[in-house]
């Protein structure tokens, strides 16, 4: 992404907002049509939990809509509004964690169903098996580490930005990302493997 | 090792990792509908709900309130003093005769005799009345009682809240105060004003030469014509240490008339 580009992006962000701030509800909802799906994906990765997920996702945006007036077009509108889905996910740990926030949808997922001899997987079997295989180690990841690679597959935000929005050095992002980035790629490798070896069979 | 893994992290952020693409696949979790049309609804609720913000009629209510009430406050302040200059212009109104005994209020005619049986200052006022067939009665009463009445409730006023609070204290220090001055103000209009009916009908007097009457008058003093008829007068009824008196007095105010010429010219 260019520098201009993103400038542009920024503007028109920035612009919406500050246009829903002054009473545009139409603006709002072009804000919001665009960055509900990859906030509300962070907290479900985040959380494994879709109530609590939905939660907190519709906290963010009550927060988005009570600061209206005193958003200031100097950050991104994305960093600004991961920003307050960061804290409000670090508040969330804060708190003592009842049985049921610990409960998550990805433990209901079979650990890995290409582990059983016995199921013979299709290619689109297979291909399903890798994503949940994914959701599995990325919930298995560390919160920051999972966090990082969240904001930046799903907000698309750059290793600067990251760091901005976690209140990080970009040192420590990087570092995160590195580790979150190997274990991934680390299980899917596993995965592969296993199945080349069950195809071998 | 680490340079495998910075090689791993340059090729995820260039996008050329497979972990990216099969996270991109997993991409099809949704927001409830029901979840987005609350916050759409709460987004252009806060937007409508500005004019209510904005609203705040309470706080404005209030301060409209409070300026009727400082108007209001204002314009009895106002009538309060106007009522004040009232009581101001009753009191000055009634000045003239303030200054008068109850005793001469209820009988002016025996008071303006006394007077006439009395020396100096006092004659003059008794000669001036009787000279000018002054009925006291007619002058005095009507405004006297009255202002009797208002110096008496003023001084009961005083007096009653002397007795109170500190703060009453002050106030009937100022009502005394006012009866004082109206007192002393109103002795002195009452002397001009019988000084200057004096002059007036003493010069009435000269000019009708009727100097017999004139030297009756308690001003004739200032004026050297009636003043010589009086010296006269006494020379005439051989009243020698009065008319002595008289010269003595005479010359001491008009040191360069001679009496004795004066008195041949008269």
């Amino acid at each position: 992404m260019s520098l201009l580009s993103f400038q542009k992006t920024v503007d028109k962000d920035g612009q919406l907002m500050q246009a829903y701030a002054k009473g545009d509800s139409s603006a709002f909802e072009e804000l919001y049509r665009k960055h509900k799906d990859p906030l509300y994906r962070f907290f479900l990765r985040q959380c494994g939990n879709q109530a609590l997920a939905e939660e907190l996702y519709q906290e963010v945006w009550l927060r988005v809509i009570k600061a209206r007036e005193n958003y200031e077009l100097k950050a991104k509108f994305t960093t600004w509004l991961y920003r307050i889905a960061h804290n409000i996910l670090v508040d969330h740990f804060r708190k003592p964690q009842t049985e049921t926030d610990e409960e998550t949808d990805a433990e209901n997922i079979p650990d890995n169903a290409a582990n059983d001899p016995e199921v013979i997987l299709s290619g689109q079997e297979k291909i399903e098996c890798f994503r949940v295989q994914l959701r599995v180690q990325l919930k298995k990841l560390p919160k920051e580490q999972s966090e990082v690679f969240l904001l930046k597959e799903e907000a698309g935000l750059s290793l600067e930005e990251i760091a901005l929005t976690v209140g990080e050095s970009k040192e420590t992002v990087k570092s995160r990302l590195r580790y979150a980035v190997k274990k991934l790629r680390q299980s899917l490798r596993n995965e592969n493997t296993k199945e080349n070896v069950m195809g071998d069979l | 090792m680490k340079d495998s893994d910075d090689k791993i992290l340059q090729d995820y952020l260039k996008g050329n990792d497979e972990v990216s693409a099969t996270y991109q696949s997993l991409q099809d979790e949704k927001s409830s509908v029901a979840l987005d049309e609350f916050i759409l609804r709460a987004a252009r609720d806060a937007v409508t709900d500005k004019p209510i913000k904005q609203k705040r009629i309470p706080a404005q209510a209030y301060s409209v309130a409070a300026s009727i009430c400082v108007a209001v406050l204002a314009g009895a302040l106002f009538l309060n003093n106007e009522s004040e200059l009232t009581r101001n212009e009753i009191e000055a109104f009634t000045i003239p005769v303030l200054d008068m005994p109850v005793s001469e209020m209820l009988s002016a005619d025996d008071a303006v005799a006394a007077l006439q049986s009395d020396t100096d200052a006092n004659i003059n006022t008794g000669a001036v009345a009787e000279a000018l067939d002054l009925n006291a009665n007619r002058i005095a009463l009507p405004a006297p009682q009255f202002q009797i009445e208002v110096a008496e409730s003023l001084e009961e006023t005083a007096t009653g809240a002397a007795f109170s609070t500190n703060d009453n204290m002050v106030e009937a220090e100022t009502a005394m105060r006012r009866v004082e001055e109206v007192i002393v103000t109103a002795e002195v209009r009452e002397t001009e004003e019988l000084e200057a009916r004096s002059s007036e009908e003493l010069l009435e007097l000269v000019e009708t030469a009727d100097l017999s009457q004139a030297i009756q008058f308690p001003g004739y003093r200032q004026n050297t014509n009636t003043w010589l008829a009086e010296i006269q007068r006494l020379t005439q009824a051989g009243n020698a240490m009065e008319l002595a008196e008289e010269r003595r007095l005479f010359a001491q105010n008009y040191p360069n008339i001679d009496i004795d010429s004066a008195l041949i010219e008269l």
